[in-house]
């Protein structure tokens, strides 16, 4: 099949599929306002530093409220001890 | 399509490889093509191109050097033309060091970083043979690839999909992180609540125990302050029987202990006073007893003493003839000294008698009166005769008065002896009499009888037993007062343990719900990065199969152009689940065998599959909608790759892709492509480089025609 018989221009190919394309098919699947809002943090972390500032923020977000869930698993442990 | 900004116009080449001796190969054109015969050096220039842009890091960078050139210098330096002049990378291998090392120096001569240059270098294809290298522009968040060999990677790539792929990864790979943290995190609020269960459990056991028999007795259940109400009660009691007092600010458990205190200090003091006073007792009944003994035997002696003193008296009067001693003594003395003059006289006559024999006197020796002789011995003798039975009288006399006196004296002495005995026999009684008067605090002698005393040892047995029996019954409060103690402090228990489970059912629910709470922000955190994780990849999903079969046919059209393969002349991009979920792989196939995919590598030959890795460079070069920095094909021997017989196909898609791309093509065919090059390439476009001899010491021999 050539590109021609194919039947998709050059624009469509890469509009219908470019990263572009998936995340605002991405923007429209997403439900929860809470998804949507960290999904607008996460563009904008992409759009400054790219998927690696994305996974850093994401990295410390994570770690941030895991250590926060820990700093209170301990204070309680401790407050038992009192 | 868009130019590269960068034109390659020339190598340097000196002791790489095939070369020596420093040789430039010039490309004034933009595309260039090698003939000459195998081994005449070609290959040298493209892999010399190649090395200079990316080193070698796949294996030692030694091997690069050319043997025959050990001590010159292993470098290569490309002349690339931009707009601003002429651009010089430089890369070189000093003798003896294992890496080189890349220069880049801009049209002023200055040096400049790759990444400044360059920051998305990248190549793609076959290890060898071909070379597609490219230098993207910068694109905010794009990661640069040193390699995109791999299949999908090269496709995600021109389809400008590759942030996707490689958020979802490191999606997958944080959700991974975070799913073991959270784990982590449940664990632990997971082991406290076990922990608080636990001890709530024990509680439970101490509580139930302690209602089993409860302190209260019969009561019901007491609050809090009813308990410290009794608690604190009974206390002042006891304050007032020890004489102490208790400050208010006492907790109740103080209370209690200094209670336990005064009741232990209280049982003591009693003890202590009964037995000191015990123990009085005792000493006195002893010690009256043995003074009646004392009294008894001091009165059995001064009997005895006594009778026996009759008895020597009535002795001695018999020895003394019923006389006094005395007077026995004095006629003793009297008869003693008329003994002595008797004996005196008698040894005067004696020696007078010999006087007169031995001198025949005349004469009285001691008066000196005048007699004769004989009348003189006569008057002597008779004297003498006289005086001899007298003398013997009295020696018998004193003899038997000498054996009176001495029995006398014996008898005497003897009563004397007895006399002092009774005497201290006396003494002892009336001590003993006067220390139990003493003992018993009586002043009057005269009213302590034997009876009194026995009256009074049986008055203090009865005492002794009296204070036993008190003692028995301090001990008997004091263990009332014990239990009491240990009652009240088991309603404290009772109390401290309902606290306690109180206090613990609390931090089960209340206390722990601030980490609950922490850890339901994780879990939901974690939840929304996964529906993001899942939407996108859905997103992504549809994309890609939308793109797939047009792909496919797009990819199966170069493919044959490329290789004119007759048994696998279908090619079909899959979507590989279960390896990664962003993998694409390639497969072939035949209309001859519908339904059927198989691994390029296992059923094409070396030249098919490494034509298959660059198709889709070819295919996408018709999209290429972006000028790149540096475009370059170098195409080492084109029948490795590609299906020569049908050159026209193959000149054909070179010319498609040469017109963004700088094509530099080395071939031993020279006879099949020289002639078509003008049908597909302008002849401004492209230089002819020939390539004459190839001598291992001065390198190649070429030349642009």
């Amino acid at each position: 099949m050539t590109i021609e018989e194919a039947g998709i221009s050059n624009d469509n190919l890469f509009k219908d599929c470019d990263s572009t394309y998936v995340f605002d098919q991405l923007r429209r699947g997403l439900e929860s306002g809470g998804s949507r809002s960290l999904w607008r943090r996460i563009e904008s972390e992409m759009r400054s530093g790219g998927v690696g500032a994305v996974e850093t923020y994401l990295r410390s977000t994570f770690t941030e409220v895991v250590q926060r869930a820990k700093d209170s698993a301990i204070h309680f442990q401790e407050s038992l001890k009192e | 399509m868009p130019a590269a900004k960068f034109q390659l116009r020339s190598a340097t080449i000196e002791g790489f490889k095939g070369f020596t001796l420093k040789q430039t190969v010039t490309f004034p054109r933009k595309h260039a093509f090698l003939f000459g015969k195998n081994y005449s050096g070609k290959s040298s220039i493209l892999e010399a191109i190649r090395w200079c842009l990316f080193g070698l890091r796949e294996r030692p960078e030694r091997e690069v050097r050319n043997t025959y050139y050990p001590l010159g210098e292993c470098q290569v330096t490309l002349e690339l033309k931009a707009l601003d002049g002429m651009w010089h990378v430089q890369r070189g291998l000093r003798p003896g060091a294992d890496r080189s090392r890349v220069t880049i120096t801009n049209p002023n001569g200055q040096e400049v970083l790759q990444s400044q240059v360059f920051p998305y270098l990248a190549r793609m294809g076959p290890k060898e043979g071909t070379h597609i290298i490219f230098a993207a522009q910068q694109a905010s968040g794009q990661r640069p690839q040193a390699d995109i060999s791999d299949f999908h990677k090269v496709l995600y790539s021109y389809l400008h999909l590759e942030e996707v792929p490689d958020l979802l990864e490191r999606l997958d790979n944080l959700l991974e992180e975070q799913r073991s943290a959270r784990e982590d995190v449940a664990s632990e609020i997971s082991d406290i609540e076990e922990s608080l269960r636990d001890k709530l459990n024990r509680e439970d056991l101490s509580l139930n125990e302690l209602l089993r028999n409860p302190p209260w007795g019969e009561s019901s259940i007491p609050t809090r302050a009813e308990s410290e109400t009794k608690i604190r009660s009974f206390v002042e009691q006891m304050a007032k029987l020890t004489n102490r007092s208790i400050g208010p600010e006492a907790s109740p458990q103080e209370a209690l202990e200094q209670a336990e205190q005064w009741c232990q200090e209280l049982a003591n003091a009693s003890r202590e006073e009964m037995e000191r006073k015990l123990n009085e007792q005792w000493n006195k009944a002893i010690a009256l007893n043995n003074l009646l003994q004392n009294i008894q035997q001091a009165e059995k002696s001064q009997a005895e003493a006594q009778e026996n003193i009759g008895r020597l008296e009535k002795e001695l009067a018999s020895a003394c003839d019923g006389q006094p001693l005395e007077e026995l003594e004095i006629k003793l003395e009297l008869v003693r000294n008329q003994m002595v003059e008797s004996n005196a006289k008698l040894a005067i006559a004696k020696q007078a008698e010999k006087y007169c024999k031995d001198y025949s006197a005349e004469e009285c020796p001691v008066c000196l009166a005048k007699y004769t002789a004989d009348d003189l011995a006569g008057k002597i003798g008779y004297s003498i005769e006289q005086a001899t039975p007298q003398e013997a009288a009295l020696a018998k006399e004193l003899e038997d008065l000498q054996a009176r006196s001495k029995r006398a004296s014996e008898l005497d002495n003897k009563r004397r002896e007895l006399a002092c005995r009774a005497q201290s026999a006396q003494e002892e009684r009336s001590s003993a009499i006067s220390q139990i008067c003493s003992l018993l605090e009586v002043s009057n002698v005269s009213l302590l009888s034997e009876q009194d005393i026995e009256a009074h040892l049986a008055a203090l047995k009865s005492s002794e037993e009296t204070l036993r029996n008190s003692l028995r019954s301090t001990e008997s409060f004091s263990t009332q007062w014990r239990k009491r103690i240990e009652d009240l402090r088991g309603e404290l228990r009772f109390h401290g343990y309902r606290d306690k489970q109180q206090r613990l059912q609390w931090q089960l629910t209340s206390g722990l719900e601030p980490t609950r709470e922490l850890f339901r922000e994780m879990v939901e955190l974690e939840n929304t990065v996964c529906s993001i994780k899942e939407t996108l990849e859905q997103a992504f999903n549809e994309a890609v199969k939308r793109v797939l079969p047009p792909l496919s046919g797009m990819m199966t059209d170069v493919y044959c152009r490329l290789t004119g393969q007759p048994s696998f002349e279908k090619v079909y991009i899959q979507s590989v689940d279960g390896l990664s979920s962003q993998s694409l792989q390639v497969r072939v196939g035949s209309e001859r065998i519908p339904d059927q995919f198989f691994n390029p590598e296992d059923v094409l030959n070396g030249q098919a599959n490494s034509a298959l890795r660059l198709v889709p460079y070819f295919v996408f070069s018709r999209f290429q909608a972006e000028a790149l920095e540096l475009d370059l094909l170098l195409i080492d021997d084109p029948s490795q790759s590609f299906d020569t017989s049908h050159v026209e196909l193959l000149l054909q898609e070179l010319a498609n892709a040469g017109s963004h791309a700088q094509l530099i093509v080395a071939t031993h065919e020279e006879e099949r492509f020289r002639p078509k090059l003008s049908q597909y390439f302008p002849t401004s476009e492209y230089e002819v480089i020939k390539f004459m001899e190839f001598d291992p010491e001065k390198g190649p021999s070429f030349a642009n025609e």
